[in-house]
């Protein structure tokens, strides 16, 4: 082979490696960037499209509710009503505190600038996954948006044009095959649907579900790091600080609440530790905490999967959270933890 | 901007490389204008004030090397002399003028805050100046330009002198395409990304887990402690060696050829040898500039202290801090004990056994003294120096890091007492199959200039091995080969973590 054909033939193959890729992002649009989709996409960059939902009327928006994509199942209509503020919905998948506070102080500053209210901020916090190494801006699917990340949108665009995403390529490509052969395609972050999806039908994948390993008291694995020992907790000690102290400053009121836990997710972790992550997170904060397990039938009604709850679960959250009366059962679910002392 | 990203593969280096050759056709000098400009436009892209850093000491250097060029020659040693004093307080003052208050009032040293590649621009000028004095050499400024700022080497070497690359810049065969060079140039550039991409960067979390539990005083197993280090012998190796790859295949696109800086030193079986191969062109370097001014014609014990100094200033040149310090005098101290050894035992040849005997202790001692090159203070360094001399305050952990956990509940080759016992929180079984793959790697798969068969600046020893059909020639197989390789880098890079050696 000459020199010649050797380096060109290289070259060419390099750029073709680079149009495919870029021609197949284009096509597709996997975090919903370009909206240019041809094939349904599954899962997008939702810290993206709800900051694009959000700015679409920024200005009606004074409240903001934050979490992770357990806060999918909070009832933003409901939360409006019991607060009578407007809330525009950040639950981001595996959104942890360093998602939140860009998003927050990015907000403040617009509205200080607009001279319009932020009144209310609602914060779902994930004890379970508090001091997790976080998602943000780890790949494309947690890029925060430019406007957040102080990023150019050139250099936005270009690193979704260039980004090599099988996982979002082929769950784009099988949804247009289950279109194509009928089935509708699962619903972002309802993992009930994609196991409807991949099952066929809902009797197989509950059949599917059924077949998930049960808790089982005294089957505790013992080897899980300690929530507090984890890599990145101090981290998210201080910026739920600074995030706290954000509110203060510009005199927003702000409800933190912890995210409900399967039994079946909380065997995973010690009892104790959780109390203690809550009462250091109280420390900052007045802190409603629903971590507790014990509260919460194993009914498929409540839990989508092991990992998230259902709306009527969000719904009793906000009964507890504001006061309302609790139906029978539901009594021990959620109390308010106030000023324990930082452990940390 | 970095090379293995999509930007600089796929729009700056077409660009500049269009931009060279496309000027070259009306002469080389717009060529090596264009060269210029585009590799401060490269420099730039970090933070583009600081690019002034570099384009005034260009100016100062160029007006001072014509001064020294033009004068008498007693004069002219001062001028040199005055040269070298200025750039080396430039580079003082950014990089080290917090370190040295920190020696007078005790505070505990910041990192600086260096532009880009300072030292590797110092130390390029200064071998330039010393040049022009020796050799009164002539020098237009759109070559000198050129040859300080080519951006190849311009972040992190190897470190290029006037006399091979200013005469390269010089000649004028070399503005026209050659595609032998340039089929090289990408082999080369191919294997260098994949030693960063595939083998360096997947090393750099696992060490930073170790070398992070020991600056914050948290146990560290024994094992923990020498496996960190051995992973990041590696990973330094893989990456810089993977840079001062990528940028001789880079020069060679622009037909440059630029000195080779790696001969796989991690097979050196001992200091002195690993030295000739480690880092070449700095090495080299301190020894014109430093080691021989210093132990000229003068008597053993002097040599010995040249030879210490010489590696102390290495160390320093690395970084502000003790333990840059002691890194550099423990590395002068492991020559000297060398020096010591093989006049104790004569011309004979080592076998074998004394080979492996040598190697073990030369990358043991290498491998131990990147405690204190990657720790970030002393105290960091001492706890893991006393964990791997076992006096770590674990012997068994109370826990392990949940990525082993997957393997200890299904019962794949280990337990979790096991973990806790020699691992402990800071190292896993993922860790340890790495750092062996790559130590594999680095000892057995010949290294790209072997296979390349560059020789450009090539090192005093001999290292090169016969690797048969291994051999790289223009081919269908190796197309197919460096293709495959290119596919699997494509796949990664985007994701790559910063050069280790920016920071220097």
């Amino acid at each position: 082979m000459r020199p010649r054909a050797y380096a060109l033939a290289l070259g060419a193959g390099a750029a073709l490696l680079f149009l495919t890729v870029a021609a197949t992002n284009l096509l597709i649009d996997p975090q919903g960037v370009f909206n240019t989709a041809v094939l349904p996409v599954g899962e997008t960059n939702t810290r993206y499209t709800r900051f694009l939902d959000y700015q679409k009327s920024a200005d009606s928006y004074d409240g903001l509710l934050f979490g992770s994509s357990r806060a999918g199942a909070m009832p933003r209509e409901d939360l409006s009503r019991r607060t009578g503020v407007k809330f525009a919905n950040f639950a981001v998948e595996y959104g942890l505190i360093t998602d939140h506070l860009p998003v927050l102080e990015y907000v403040i500053k617009e509205k200080t600038a607009k001279h319009l209210p932020l009144k209310t901020v609602f914060l779902l916090l994930d004890l379970d996954f508090f001091g997790d190494r976080p998602h943000t801006n780890e790949s494309l699917r947690f890029l925060l948006p430019p406007e957040v990340n102080g990023e150019r949108y050139a250099r936005f665009w270009w690193r979704n044009l260039t980004g090599i995403q099988y996982q979002a390529w082929t769950l784009a490509i099988s949804n247009a095959w289950r279109i194509r052969r009928g089935h509708n395609p699962p619903a972002t972050m309802d993992i009930l649907a994609r196991y409807v999806a991949a099952a066929g039908s809902t009797q197989a994948a509950a059949a599917e579900i059924a077949e998930l390993p049960k808790p089982q008291e005294g089957n505790r694995p013992g080897a899980i790091v300690r929530i507090p020992d984890r890599l990145d907790f101090q981290n998210q000690y201080r910026l739920l600080e600074r995030f706290v102290a954000m509110c203060r400053a510009h005199n927003v009121s702000l409800i933190v609440a912890t995210s409900p836990l399967s039994r079946e997710w909380a065997i995973d972790f010690d009892p104790e530790d959780l109390r203690q992550v809550a009462d250091i997170v109280s420390g900052v904060v007045p802190l409603w905490d629903f971590t507790d397990p014990k509260g919460l039938p194993d009914d498929p009604a409540v839990w989508v999967d092991r990992w998230h709850f259902r709306e009527p679960v969000g719904r009793l959250m906000l009964d507890r959270v504001f006061g309302a009366e609790m139906p029978a059962g539901w009594q021990d679910f959620g109390r308010l933890r106030l000023r324990a002392l930082p452990v940390i | 901007m970095l090379f293995p990203t999509p930007e600089f593969i796929y729009l700056f280096l077409p660009a500049a490389v269009l931009l060279h050759f496309t000027l070259a056709r009306r002469n080389g000098d717009a060529a090596i204008i264009g060269t210029t400009v585009s590799s401060l436009l490269f420099y730039a892209w970090w933070n583009p004030p600081f690019v002034v850093v570099p384009v005034l000491s260009i100016v100062a250097n160029f007006w001072l090397a014509r001064w020294i060029q033009s004068t008498q020659a007693g004069r002219s040693r001062g001028l040199m002399i005055f040269g070298v004093a200025a750039d080396l307080l430039v580079l003082c003052y950014f990089k080290y003028t917090d370190f040295l208050f920190s020696i007078i009032d005790g505070h505990a040293p910041r990192p600086p805050d260096v532009p880009l590649a300072l030292s590797f621009t110092t130390f390029v000028q200064i071998a330039f100046l010393v040049y022009v004095h020796q050799r009164r050499s002539r020098v237009a400024f759109d070559h000198y330009a050129l040859f300080v700022a080519f951006f190849p080497h311009l972040i992190a070497g190897p470190i290029v002198r006037w006399g091979s690359f200013g005469k390269q810049i010089g000649d004028p065969e070399r503005y026209r395409i050659d595609w032998s060079n340039f089929a090289l140039g990408l082999t080369i550039f191919v294997f260098g990304l994949a030693k960063k991409v595939l083998i360096a960067d997947p090393l750099s979390p696992h060490v930073g887990l170790v070398f992070g539990a020991a600056s914050q005083g948290d146990p560290v197993t024994a094992f923990a402690a020498w496996a960190g280090c051995v992973a990041f012998s590696l990973q330094v190796y893989f990456d810089f060696s993977g840079y001062s790859d990528m940028a001789v295949g880079l020069g060679l696109l622009f037909n440059y050829r630029l000195p080779i800086n790696f001969a796989a030193p991690l097979r050196a079986t001992s200091i002195s040898d690993l030295w000739r191969r480690w880092h070449i062109t700095l090495a080299r370097l301190c020894r014109d500039l430093i080691y021989v001014p210093l132990a000229r014609d003068r008597g053993p014990v002097r040599r010995w202290f040249s030879l210490w100094f010489t590696m102390v200033a290495v160390g320093v040149w690395h970084g502000a801090g003790w333990t840059f310090v002691l890194w550099g005098g423990f590395q002068g101290l492991l020559l000297l004990i060398n020096q010591w050894w093989r006049q104790f035992r004569g011309p004979r040849r080592a076998t074998r056994l004394g080979r492996v005997i040598g190697w073990v202790l030369t990358f043991g001692a290498f491998a131990a003294s990147m405690s204190l090159f990657r720790a970030a203070d002393l105290d960091a360094s001492w706890n893991l120096i006393s964990s791997m001399a076992g006096f770590g305050h674990a012997p068994i952990a109370d826990r392990h890091l949940a990525e082993d956990d997957w393997m200890i509940r299904h019962g794949y080759f280990v337990s979790s007492m096991f973990v806790r016992t020699w691992f402990g929180s800071t190292w896993t079984v993922t860790a340890t199959f790495w750092t062996l793959a790559a130590l594999l790697i680095a000892l057995v798969l010949p290294d790209t200039m072997e296979v390349t068969g560059y020789r450009e600046g090539d090192a005093q020893s001999d290292w090169r091995r016969r690797i048969g059909f291994l051999a790289w020639r223009p081919s269908f197989v190796s197309f197919a080969a460096v293709a495959a390789i290119f596919a699997v880098v494509f796949t990664k890079i985007g994701q790559v973590s910063e050069f280790f050696y920016f920071q220097f």
